[in-house]
């Protein structure tokens, strides 16, 4: 699935989809959900992030 | 005109996604802080030119720069927010109002001095008095909200407790 087709499922633009892959952007629990829901997924599978991530941002 | 009403305040759905209303958010708060800047110095720059006895002119700024400050103001403290960097406590206070002393001061010895250039050391002491009772003033209502805004803190966090 291509970024604007996510933002169109998800209700964001494209570029919200950027900033969220990039980490420039901490998107709400809400958009967090819906985004697992265009992708058919869980928001441990999207949105977890290891200790060693955490500390290197 | 019915429809006109309805398109203009029946909308309710937001056009932004949630970046764009954080980046919208950021540009109003921006300019907010530039109209708040921009009516102090333009006020400022008016009564150096004018003068104090023409304050008809300064009228319609003033009246907005107050209404902004005091909306901001009590919007801080009806939310329980003092500041981002400093902490509510007399010593700020203290040095706050210095500065805006001091401030005064200096504006106020421009301001007569420019009108009575022939009263050097009554300019000073004009300015010296002005400043004295604007360090006064600044203080105790820097105190006052400081009182409020400890008071509603309080209030939120045994609010938030009893939930």
């Amino acid at each position: 699935m291509s970024q604007s087709e996510l933002a169109n499922k998800a209700g964001v633009t494209r570029q919200t989809i950027g900033l969220i892959e990039s980490g420039d952007f901490n998107p709400s629990i809400k958009l967090c959900i819906a985004i697992c829901k265009a992708l058919d997924c869980k928001l441990d599978d999207l949105f977890w992030e290891e200790e060693n991530d955490e500390k290197n941002n | 005109m019915r429809k006109i009403i309805d398109f203009l305040f029946k909308n309710k759905n937001s056009n932004l996604d949630e970046h764009q209303e954080q980046v919208m958010l950021k540009i109003e708060h921006n300019g907010c802080w530039f109209a708040f800047w921009g009516l102090f110095i333009a006020m400022t720059i008016e009564s150096l030119i004018y003068g104090f006895g023409e304050i008809r002119i300064l009228a319609g700024e003033w009246i907005i720069f107050m209404c902004l400050a005091l909306y901001l103001t009590v919007a801080s403290i009806k939310n329980g927010i003092w500041d981002r960097k400093f902490k509510a406590n007399t010593t700020t206070n203290l040095i706050f109002s210095l500065m805006a002393g001091g401030f005064v001061v200096v504006f106020e010895f421009f301001v007569i001095y420019k009108r009575y250039s022939d009263y050097l050391l009554g300019s000073f002491a004009a300015g010296i008095f002005t400043g004295i009772f604007t360090f006064i003033l600044t203080f105790v209502m820097l105190e006052v909200c400081t009182k409020l805004y400890k008071k509603k803190r309080k209030q939120l966090e045994q609010e938030d407790e009893t939930e």
